[in-house]
C-alpha cells in the first residue's frame, strides 16, 4: 500500500499559504500535481514528486494551468442561440441552467421515448467514458464514442488483438532496463511526461534510440539515428526487418512458443469452412486451450499446451485425415521471404535496404544476446515452474505516426508480431503491460449485436462498443446495414472498438444510415480541429433541409472555453475546468496504473467554478435524474445519487459487486482495495493521500503476465478478468480469419451484405501482417499531387484548446508548413514564401519555413494550431486567425468505395481516422495571409474582457 | 574556492518541451522576482517577460540533419560584463554563490546592461521599467520553507527529462561538477571572456558494432527445404552454419 | 541595435551644445577683452548651447525606465562608463548655465573662468564618456574601437562650432573672426569625414571572430534558428536588431555624407574663399542645420550598424558587412577579438 504522506509539516507554510494535491489535465496524461495556493489562489503548480505517473517532473502545459484559470476564453452560462441566429455566427442568448436543463430535458425525453437512437453522444478529450458511456447505455442509444476513433484506436485495436494490451495508459517500455529502443511515429504521445522521462533513462543508461519518423523534432532530437520513413509505410520497413531477423535466426524461439499461437497448427486447406482456422483436436469443441501442435519428438499432432510436447515452430504438416497444417510461423516465413526483403522494403519506403538490414541485426542480436535474467520464479498457466524471469532489453513503441493511416492495424500487427518475435512483451526490458491488461484476445465485452436491443426508454443490454471476434458481434441489422450512426462495428469497419467518431457529422448530415434529431458533444471541437473536411464539415452543420430545419437538428455542446464548436452549438453548457470539478481516473477508464502497480486518481476543486460553470459530470447525473434513467434511479424514478460524487462513492456495475469507479480505500472502514463495499469516505482518503491511490503487485506477478498463473489467478480475484485463463499472444489472428471465411461464403453465420464488403474483407482481414499502400493514396494521383502532409502535436498546446493560454500562446503562435529545401526546390518555392497547398478536397494558403528535418517527399505542420478569428476571445487581428491554419481543409472524410460511392477516410479494419494518408500539391502564392478566411464571431457579453496586460502577482507592485 | 552556483543542462537528454520555460515563468510571475508582465496576452503580438527561453536549430544537411534545442537563461558569468556596465549597482553579483541578480529598486532601466550581456538573456520589463532576469530562483534554493529536496530551481524540478542539473559547480562533488566532467561541459561563447556558469552537456550517439561471429552465432535457423516455398528450423548445436 | 531616438538626440545635442559652449568659451576667453565678442553672440550661443544640452538631458531621461530615480545612475562612477556620462552630462550643462549667467551677470572674474574650464573639461568628459558608453560593449565590433571616442569628440566640437558659426555669421562681428571659424570648420569637417571613412573601413575589413558554432557549441558549418523560443518578437529580438534594408542604410548612409559633410564642407568653403556677409548668415545657418540633421542620421546609423554578438542567438547577426558603399569587400580582413 502506498498511501504516501508528505510531510506538510516539512513545508513551514508561509502566511495564508497551503498546499493541494490533484491531478493535471492540461492533457490526458494524467500526472500528479502539487499546488501551492496562497490567499485561496493559485501560487504555483509543480509535479508531485511522489506520483507514480510523474514522479515530480510537469511539462509545458501544466506549468501553465494557472494561466487556464485566467483566460478570457472561459464562457461561464448557459447560451442559447437566438432564434434568427445562423450556426456559425455565435450570436447567443445568455440562459439560466433552468431553461437550459428544461429545453434539453424536453427534448432528450421524447427522443428516448421514442426512438433513443436519435441522440448522437460524443465526447472528445476527456478521461469520463466511465461515466459517459454508462449514462449513454442507461439512457439506450448505440451511438456513444469517445475521440478514440480518429486518434490512435489503430495502435489500441492492433496491439490488443495481437497481444492482449496496448501502450500508454495501458503500457510501455521498460525503461528501468531496455538496451535499444525503436521509436515509430511518435511526437508527443498519451503517455508525455512518463515517456519523457524514460527516454531520459535510455539515453543515462547509453541505451540506443532510433527514431523512425518523417519529421526529426522533439525525441528525435536526441535519438541515436532517424530514419525519415515516408508517410504510410512502416509496414513495409517493419516486415523487412522480421525479414531480416527470421533469415538470420533472431527470433526467441522459446518465447513464440510459450507466449504465442505461433506454432499452433493452421489449416490449410482451400474452399473449407475451416480453411485459415486452427486445427483442433476434434473431442474438444471449445476454444483456446485445445489447438494442435506437430510434436517433434513424436513426430504427430499434439494437443497444444500439453507437458512433454516439444512443438515444432516452423513447417508443413499433414494431419491423419489428410489435411495440410501448416504454423503460424511457417506462413509468415513464407510471406516475408521474398516479398519483404530490405531491398524491396527500400523501394517503398524510402531507408536504404542496408539500414533497415544494420538495425534489424542491432535488435536481433541485442535480444538475443543480452539476456536479462531476475531471480523471480514464477509458474506459468499449465504449472511448469520458471526459476527466473527473462527478458531481451529491446522496445518497441509507437504512436500516431502508424495508427493514423488507413493500412495502421496491419502495421501495428507488424509490430506486434516483431515484438512476439524478438521476445518483448511484458518481460524485463522490453515492452510492460499495465494492470488492468493484459487482457482476453480479444476482450470480453461486445457491443450489441441486433436492432432489437434498442428499445424505448430501456438501457442496452451490453455496452455501446466492444472488441468483435466474429461476424456475430458486429452492430448491423438483420440485412447487415449499420445500427451505428457512425457505423462502427459495421462490415465496412469490424474491429472499431473506439466507435468512429470522424464520420458522425458527415452521417447525420447525410441521413446515413438514418436520421439523427440531437448531437451532443462534449469536449471536442468538432466542428473545426478534430475533423476532416473542415470546411465541409462546417456546411454540414448549417445545412437545412427543404422545410429550413437544420439536417443535424439540435446540436448540444459542452465546453469550457468559446471554442469553434460552441460558435456552431445550437445550446452550450459552460463546464468547469480541471481545478473546479471532481473527476476520477479511474480503472474502468484510463487508470494511472504502472506496469507494477494498480493505481488510479481523482481531482477535487481546488477552486470555485467560475460564474455559473457546473461540472459536466454533474451535468448528466441531473439529466439522468429527470429522465428517470434506470440505473440511475429507481423504478419509481427517485434517484440514488443527486450528486456525482455520491454516484462515484455508490456505484456499483451489480448490487453487491464490490468494484467502482475507484478502487482505493473501499471497505465500509476504508481498508479494502480494488475489490470492497462502498465507503462513504472515499473521496477524503483520496484527498489525504495526494488524490491517487496505488498498491503494488507482488514480484512473482509482474511479468509474462499473459500466461502467469499466479497474474491471471489475481486478476480473477480483482475481477479485471473474469476468469484465469491464459492470454496465448495472437500471431496468427484467427478472429480475422472468420471475417474472411464468412467474406468468401465459407462460413455459417453472417455475411457481408455486398460484394463490395466481401471484397474489401478479403482484402484486409489478413490474418497475419502485410503492408498496402494506403487507401486513399491508391486513389489520389502522385504526381499530381507530389507530397505526402502530416501532422505533429505541438508540446506545449493541446490540440485547438491552448491558444488562449496567455503563456502558451506566446511559444506557439503561428504554424509553419515545413518543408525539405530538396522538395521545395521543385516546387520553386523559397523560406519563408506563402503557398497554395492543394488536395482533392481543398486548397489552404500557408507560409512554408525550409526545414532539413524532415522526409523530402513529405511536408509537415502543428496540429491545431488556426483558430477562426474572434474564438477563444483572442483578438481577431491574432497571428492564429491569420497566419496560422489547419491542414483539416484538405483532408478529405470521405474516398471512394466501389461504383460512386462514398466511404469513411478510415482503417478498413479498425476505423481509425486516415488522417495521414494526405497528399498535396504545393505552388507558390503571390498573395500573404492565410485562407480559407473566417468570418469573425464575437463572444457572449458575460465572458471576461482581454486585458492589454497580463500581471499574474502576488508580490504586490511596489513601485507603481 | 567560493561556491558557484549554476545550471547544467543536458543537450543529449533535451526534447524542447518549454517546460522549464514555462515553470519558469510560473514560478517567478507570483515569486520574488515577479511580476514577468506579459503586454497584449491575447492579441497580436504578446510580449512578456520570460527568464528563460527554449530556441530550436537545425543542424547539418538531411539527411544527416541533427535537431538542437538550446533553453537560454542568465548563465550568471564569473566575469559579468553586465554587472561591470550598470551605472547604479541594481546589476550585482553576489560573493557567496556568483548569483547575478538585479534590484529592481534600483534600477533605472537604463538597458545598458543588456547591451553587455552577450547571450541575450536580460529581459527588460516595460511595464516596471526595469530589467528582470534568471535569479537562479533564489527564493527556493535558499527557502527552508520549501522542503529540502525542492530547494531547486522551478525549471530543474519541471524538466520532464531531467535534463537540467543545479549545483556549485566549484565544488568538484557536486553533481552538476560531475555531469560536466563525465559528460564533457561546455560553455556557450566561450571566447568571449565571460566565463559563464551555466554549462551545456553535447550530443553523445550511442553505436553499435555488430561483428560478423555475432551473425554468425546463431541459436536456431530457418533453411529453405526442397522447394523454394518450404522452410524448416534448424536448431542450436547441430546448426552446420550456412 | 535597435536605433534609439533618444540615445541619438542626447550625442548629438548635447555634444553639439557642448562644443558651442568650448567654441564661446574659447572665443570669449581669448577676444573677450578686446571686446571683440559681442555680447549677443556669447549670450545667444550661450542659450543654443544650454537648449541643446537640455535637449539631451530630457530626451536621455525619456529612455529610462524609471526616470525619476535617474539620479542614481551616478552612483557607479568608478565603474561605469554611464555613471561617468551622467557626471559629466550634468557638469558640462551646470558649468554652461553658470559661466552664461555670470557672463550676463558682468562678473568677470577668474571664477567665471574656471567655471568656463569647468566646463569644456565636463563636455571632453562626456564626449569621451558617452562614447565610451558604447565602446566599452565589446560585444559590438563597430562601437568598441578607439574610433569611436575621436569620432564623438571631433563629430561633438565640429558640430558645435557648425552652430556657433551661424551665430557668429549672424552676428555683429569682425569677418575674420567669421572667416577663422570657418576655416576650423572646413579642417574640422575634412577630419571627420576621415574619420567617418575610416570607421567605414574599419567596419567593413574587420570581423568579430565568433560564430553560431560556438554560440550554440556545435561544430558544424550549416546551422540554422528555426524558432526563438516564442512566436512573437520580444525584448531582446528587438533590442538589437534594427528592420532596416541594406539598400535603406546605404542610402543612409549617401545622406549622411551629404548632410554632415558635403554640404557643410562647401558652405564653409564659399564661406572662407568668397566671404559675403550677406549670405553668409543665412549659408551659415544651413550649414549647421545641414550638419545637425546629418550628425542625427549619421548617430543613427551608428546605432544600426551596431551589431551585437547576441544577435547570433536571434538569427539577427550580420556576419559581413555588406551595405557598405565605400568598402564592399565583405568577411575579409582582420578578426578583431572580444575578450
Ligand atoms: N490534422 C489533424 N487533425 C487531428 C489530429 C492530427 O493529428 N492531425 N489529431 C486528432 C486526434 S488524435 C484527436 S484526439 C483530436 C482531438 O480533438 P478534440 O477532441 O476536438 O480536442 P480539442 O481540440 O482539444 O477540443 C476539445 C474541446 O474541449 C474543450 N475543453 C477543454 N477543457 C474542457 C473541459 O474541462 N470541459 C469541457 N467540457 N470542455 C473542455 C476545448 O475548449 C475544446 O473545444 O484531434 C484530431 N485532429
Ligand atoms: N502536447 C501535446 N500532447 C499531446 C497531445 C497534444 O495535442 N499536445 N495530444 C494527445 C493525443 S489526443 C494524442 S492521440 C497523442 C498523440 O501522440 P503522437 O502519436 O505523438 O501524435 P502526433 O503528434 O500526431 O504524432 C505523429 C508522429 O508521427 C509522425 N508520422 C506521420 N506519419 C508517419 C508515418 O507514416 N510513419 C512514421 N513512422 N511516423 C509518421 C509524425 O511526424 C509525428 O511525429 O498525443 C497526446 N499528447
Ligand atoms: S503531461 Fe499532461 S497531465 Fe502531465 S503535466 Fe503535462 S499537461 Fe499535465
Ligand atoms: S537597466 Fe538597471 S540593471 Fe541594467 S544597467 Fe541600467 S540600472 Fe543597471
Ligand atoms: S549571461 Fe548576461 S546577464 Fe547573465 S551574468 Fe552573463 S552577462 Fe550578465
Ligand atoms: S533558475 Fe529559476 S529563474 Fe532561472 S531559468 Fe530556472 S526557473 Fe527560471
Ligand atoms: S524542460 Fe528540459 S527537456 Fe524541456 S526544453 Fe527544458 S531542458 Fe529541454
Ligand atoms: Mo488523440
Amino acid at each position: 500500500m502506498a498511501a504516501i504522506e508528505r510531510e506538510k509539516d516539512g513545508h513551514l507554510l508561509g502566511p495564508g499559504e497551503d498546499i493541494k494535491y490533484t491531478t493535471c489535465y492540461m492533457c490526458a496524461c494524467r500526472c500528479g500535481i502539487k499546488i501551492t495556493m496562497k490567499d485561496d489562489q493559485i501560487r504555483y503548480i509543480q509535479g508531485n514528486p511522489d506520483h507514480p505517473t510523474n514522479k515530480g517532473v510537469i511539462c509545458a502545459k501544466g506549468s501553465s494551468g494557472v494561466m487556464k484559470q485566467f483566460s478570457p476564453a472561459r464562457i461561464s452560462k448557459p447560451l442559447l442561440r437566438k432564434k434568427n441566429a445562423e450556426r456559425g455566427e455565435a450570436d447567443f442568448e445568455e440562459i439560466s441552467w433552468e431553461e437550459a436543463m428544461d429545453i434539453l430535458v424536453k427534448r432528450l425525453k421524447h427522443i428516448r421515448e421514442t426512438d433513443p437512437k436519435k441522440l448522437a453522444f460524443y465526447t472528445g478529450r476527456d478521461q469520463m467514458q466511465a461515466l459517459t458511456s454508462y449514462w449513454a447505455k442507461q439512457f439506450g442509444t448505440p451511438n456513444f464514442a469517445a475521440h478514440g476513433g480518429f486518434c490512435s484506436v489503430n495502435m489500441a485495436t492492433g496491439m490488443i488483438y495481437s497481444l492482449g494490451g496496448t501502450c500508454w495508459e495501458f503500457g510501455g517500455t521498460d525503461f528501468e532496463r531496455t538496451k535499444y529502443m525503436l521509436l515509430f511515429g511518435v511526437a508527443e504521445d498519451h503517455d508525455s511526461n512518463p515517456l519523457k522521462l524514460g527516454i531520459s533513462k535510455l539515453r543515462d543508461q547509453g541505451g540506443k534510440l532510433v527514431v523512425i519518423n518523417p519529421v526529426r523534432s522533439g525525441y528525435g532530437a536526441v535519438a541515436d539515428e532517424w530514419l525519415p520513413v515516408k508517410p504510410g509505410t512502416d509496414g513495409a520497413l517493419i516486415l523487412a526487418m522480421v525479414q531480416v531477423l527470421l533469415k538470420n535466426g533472431l527470433y526467441d524461439r522459446e518465447f513464440l512458443i510459450s507466449h504465442t499461437n505461433a506454432a499452433y497448427l493452421v489449416q490449410m486447406d482451400e474452399g473449407d469452412e475451416n480453411e485459415g482456422m486452427f486445427h483442433l483436436i476434434p473431442e474438444y469443441e471449445m476454444e483456446d486451450i485445445q489447438q494442435t501442435v506437430w510434436d517433434t519428438k513424436t513426430k504427430s499432432i499434439k494437443e497444444a499446451r500439453t507437458k512433454g510436447v516439444e512443438p515444432a515452430l516452423v513447417g508443413t504438416f499433414t494431419s491423419p485425415e489428410g489435411k495440410t497444417l501448416k504454423t503460424g510461423m511457417q506462413m509468415l516465413i513464407e510471406r516475408v521471404m521474398e516479398q519483404y526483403t530490405p531491398e524491396k522494403a527500400e523501394k517503398i519506403c524510402g531507408i536504404s535496404a542496408e539500414q533497415i538490414e544494420r538495425i534489424a541485426l542491432e535488435i536481433g542480436i541485442t535480444a538475443r544476446d543480452e539476456t536479462i535474467s531476475l531471480p523471480i520464479p514464477w509458474t506459468d498457466a499449465w504449472g511448469n515452474e520458471h526459476k527466473t524471469t527473462t527478458g531481451n532489453p529491446v522496445s518497441l513503441h509507437a504512436m500516431r505516426g502508424v495508427a493514423a493511416h488507413s493500412n495502421g492495424f496491419q502495421t501495428v500487427r507488424a509490430l506486434s508480431v516483431l515484438m512476439m518475435l524478438l521476445g518483448i512483451v511484458d518481460r524485463p526490458g522490453g515492452f510492460r503491460f499495465k494492470p488492468p491488461y493484459p487482457r482476453p484476445i480479444p476482450p470480453c465485452p461486445k457491443p450489441i449485436n441486433s436492432a432489437s436491443k434498442i428499445k424505448p426508454n430501456t438501457p442496452l443490454p451490453n455496452p455501446e462498443l466492444g472488441f468483435p471476434s466474429m461476424p456475430e458481434h458486429l452492430m448491423v441489422d438483420d440485412d447487415g446495414k449499420p445500427l451505428r450512426i457512425d457505423k462502427a462495428f459495421s462490415w465496412e469497419f469490424p474491429f472499431t472498438a473506439h466507435g468512429m467518431m470522424q464520420n458522425v457529422i458527415t452521417n447525420a448530415y447525410k441521413g446515413d444510415p438514418y436520421h439523427i434529431d440531437t448531437l451532443f458533444i462534449f469536449m471536442a471541437n468538432m466542428a473545426w480541429n478534430s475533423t476532416m473536411n473542415t470546411s465541409g464539415i462546417i456546411e454540414m452543420l448549417k445545412a437545412k433541409d427543404d422545410n429550413g430545419e437544420h439536417k443535424i437538428p439540435f446540436l448540444v455542446v459542452s465546453d469550457a472555453f468559446f471554442s469553434e464548436q460552441v460558435a456552431y452549438a445550437d445550446l452550450v453548457l459552460p463546464d468547469t475546468t480541471y481545478l473546479e470539478r471532481h473527476d476520477v481516473i479511474s480503472l474502468l477508464d484510463r487508470p494511472i496504473c504502472e506496469y507494477d502497480r494498480v493505481a488510479d486518481a481523482i481531482r477535487y476543486p481546488i477552486l470555485k467554478p467560475k460564474g455559473e460553470c457546473r461540472p459536466f459530470q454533474q451535468t448528466l447525473i441531473d439529466l439522468a435524474n429527470r429522465l428517470g434513467m434506470q440505473g440511475f434511479c429507481d423504478d419509481e424514478g427517485t434517484p440514488f445519487y443527486n450528486t456525482y460524487e455520491e454516484f462515484v462513492t455508490n456505484w456499483e456495475p451489480a448490487p453487491g459487486a464490490g468494484v467502482g469507479f475507484l478502487a482505493g480505500w473501499r471497505g465500509k472502514d476504508g481498508t479494502d482495495h480494488i475489490v470492497g463495499e462502498p465507503n462513504k469516505h472515499q473521496w477524503d482518503a483520496y484527498k489525504r493521500n495526494q488524490s491517487f491511490f496505488g498498491v503494488e503487485l507482488e514480484d512473482t506477478i509482474k511479468y509474462n503476465r499473459n500466461i502467469n498463473q499466479g497474474y491471471l489467478n489475481w486478476a480473477m480475484g480483482t475481477k479485471f478478468k473474469r476468469d484465469n485463463e491464459a492470454i496465448v499472444m495472437h500471431f496468427y489472428s484467427e478472429p480475422m480469419q472468420r471475417f474472411r471465411l464468412a467474406a468468401k461464403g465459407l462460413r455459417k453465420g453472417r455475411k457481408p451484405a455486398t460484394e463490395e464488403q466481401a471484397k474489401r474483407i478479403l482484402t484486409y482481414f489478413d490474418p497475419l501482417p502485410f503492408w498496402y499502400e494506403p487507401i486513399e493514396q491508391q486513389q489520389v494521383d502522385a504526381k499530381k499531387y507530389p507530397f505526402h502532409a502530416i501532422t505533429q502535436r505541438p508540446m506545449p498546446h493541446y490540440h485547438s484548446w491552448d491558444s488562449q493560454n496567455a503563456w502558451l500562446r506566446q511559444i506557439m503562435g503561428q504554424n509553419f508548413l515545413y518543408m525539405n529545401p530538396l522538395g521545395a526546390e521543385k516546387a520553386g518555392v523559397k523560406d519563408m514564401d506563402w503557398v497554395w497547398v492543394e488536395s482533392p478536397t481543398g486548397k489552404i494558403r500557408v507560409q512554408v519555413k525550409l526545414s532539413n528535418a524532415v522526409q523530402h517527399d513529405t511536408v509537415w505542420t502543428w496540429n491545431g494550431m488556426g483558430k477562426i478569428p474572434g474564438a477563444w476571445n483572442l483578438a481577431e487581428d491574432v497571428d492564429e486567425a491569420k497566419k496560422s491554419f489547419l491542414l483539416n481543409h484538405l483532408i478529405t472524410e470521405e474516398i471512394a468505395h466501389g461504383h460512386g460511392q462514398k466511404i469513411s477516410n478510415s482503417d478498413p479494419i479498425s476505423g481509425q481516422a486516415a488522417w495521414f494518408d494526405l497528399r498535396v500539391s504545393i505552388t507558390k502564392a503571390t498573395e500573404e495571409g492565410n485562407w480559407p478566411v473566417f468570418k469573425p464571431i464575437k463572444p457572449p457579453k458575460h465572458m471576461d474582457k482581454r486585458p492589454d496586460i497580463l500581471r499574474y502577482e502576488f508580490m504586490r507592485d511596489k513601485k507603481k | 574556492m567560493d561556491t558557484r552556483l549554476a545550471l547544467v543542462i543536458d543537450q543529449n537528454k533535451c526534447v524542447g518541451c518549454h517546460a522549464c520555460a514555462t515553470n519558469c515563468k510560473a514560478w517567478n510571475t507570483a515569486g520574488a522576482a515577479g511580476p514577468l508582465t506579459d503586454r497584449d496576452p491575447y492579441g497580436k503580438a504578446p510580449r512578456g517577460v520570460w527568464f528563460n527561453r527554449v530556441q530550436t536549430y537545425e543542424v547539418g544537411q538531411y539527411p544527416n540533419t541533427e535537431v538542437h534545442y538550446l533553453p537560454k537563461s542568465c548563465m550568471h558569468c564569473k566575469d559579468a560584463p553586465c554587472v561591470k556596465v550598470c551605472p547604479t549597482s541594481a546589476t550585482y553579483k553576489r560573493k557567496e554563490d556568483g548569483i547575478v541578480l538585479v534590484d529592481y529598486d534600483q534600477c533605472i532601466g537604463c538597458k545598458y546592461c543588456s547591451w553587455a550581456c552577450p547571450y541575450g538573456c536580460r529581459e527588460y520589463d516595460d511595464y516596471d521599467g526595469v530589467m528582470k532576469k534568471c535569479t537562479l530562483c533564489i527564493d527556493r534554493i535558499y527557502n527552508e520553507k520549501l522542503p529540502a529536496d525542492e530547494r531547486k530551481p522551478a525549471c530543474v524540478l519541471a524538466c520532464p527529462t531531467k535534463a537540467r542539473t543545479f549545483g556549485d559547480i566549484n565544488d568538484p562533488q557536486s553533481e552538476a561538477s560531475v555531469k560536466i566532467l563525465e559528460g564533457l561541459g561546455f560553455k556557450l561563447l566561450p571566447e568571449v571572456g565571460t566565463s559563464p556558469s551555466n554549462h551545456y552537456l553535447p550530443k553523445r550517439k550511442v553505436k553499435i558494432r555488430i561483428d560478423e561471429d555475432e551473425i554468425l552465432a546463431r541459436k536456431h535457423v530457418i533453411v529453405v527445404t526442397e522447394k523454394s516455398s518450404s522452410y524448416a528450423e534448424v536448431i542450436a548445436e547441430d546448426i552446420a552454419v550456412p | 541595435m535597435h536605433p534609439e531616438m533618444a540615445l541619438v538626440l542626447l550625442t548629438v545635442f548635447a555634444g553639439a551644445g557642448q562644443g558651442i559652449f568650448i567654441l564661446l568659451f574659447i572665443l570669449d576667453a581669448i577676444f573677450s577683452l578686446q571686446g571683440i565678442i559681442p555680447q549677443g553672440f556669447i549670450l545667444t550661443s550661450g542659450i543654443i548651447s544650454l537648449a541643446l544640452q537640455a535637449i539631451g538631458v530630457i530626451a536621455s531621461t525619456t529612455h529610462l525606465g524609471n526616470p525619476h530615480r535617474g539620479w542614481r545612475a551616478m552612483l557607479m562612477v568608478k565603474n561605469s562608463w554611464l555613471s561617468r556620462e551622467v557626471i559629466t552630462l550634468s557638469m558640462s550643462a551646470g558649468c554652461t548655465a553658470l559661466y552664461i549667467l555670470m557672463y550676463w551677470k558682468g562678473m568677470d572674474s577668474s571664477l567665471k573662468f574656471a567655471m568656463g574650464m569647468l566646463g569644456v573639461l565636463g563636455s571632453i568628459g562626456f564626449y569621451i564618456s558617452s562614447s565610451m558608453v558604447y565602446a566599452s560593449v565589446r560585444f559590438v565590433k563597430e562601437w568598441s574601437t578607439t574610433l569611436t571616442p575621436i569620432n564623438f569628440t571631433v563629430f561633438g566640437i565640429t558640430s558645435g562650432i557648425a552652430c556657433g558659426l551661424a551665430v557668429l555669421a549672424n552676428s555683429d562681428v569682425n569677418p575674420d573672426i567669421i572667416l577663422g571659424v570657418s576655416e576650423i570648420l572646413l579642417a574640422l569637417t575634412g577630419i571627420s569625414l576621415l574619420l567617418k571613412l575610416l570607421t567605414y573601413r574599419y567596419n567593413a575589413r574587420s570581423y568579430l571572430s565568433v560564430s553560431e558554432k560556438n554560440a550554440i557549441g556545435v561544430n558544424n558549418p550549416s546551422i540554422k534558428l528555426m524558432d526563438m523560443g516564442t512566436s512573437y518578437a520580444h525584448y531582446n529580438t528587438t533590442e538589437y536588431y534594427h528592420p532596416y534594408t541594406d539598400e535603406q542604410n546605404k542610402s543612409m548612409q549617401v545622406t549622411v555624407l551629404f548632410l554632415t559633410f558635403v554640404i557643410p564642407a562647401t558652405i564653409a568653403a564659399i564661406i572662407t574663399s568668397n566671404f559675403a556677409p550677406a549670405i553668409s548668415g543665412i549659408l551659415s545657418i544651413i550649414l549647421a542645420v545641414s550638419m545637425l540633421i546629418g550628425m542625427l542620421f549619421e548617430r543613427r546609423l551608428f546605432f544600426i550598424q551596431g551589431n551585437n554578438i547576441q544577435n547570433l542567438y536571434y538569427g539577427n547577426f550580420r556576419h559581413s558587412a555588406a551595405g557598405n558603399p565605400i568598402v564592399s569587400a565583405a568577411r575579409k580582413g582582420t578578426p578583431v577579438s572580444v575578450k
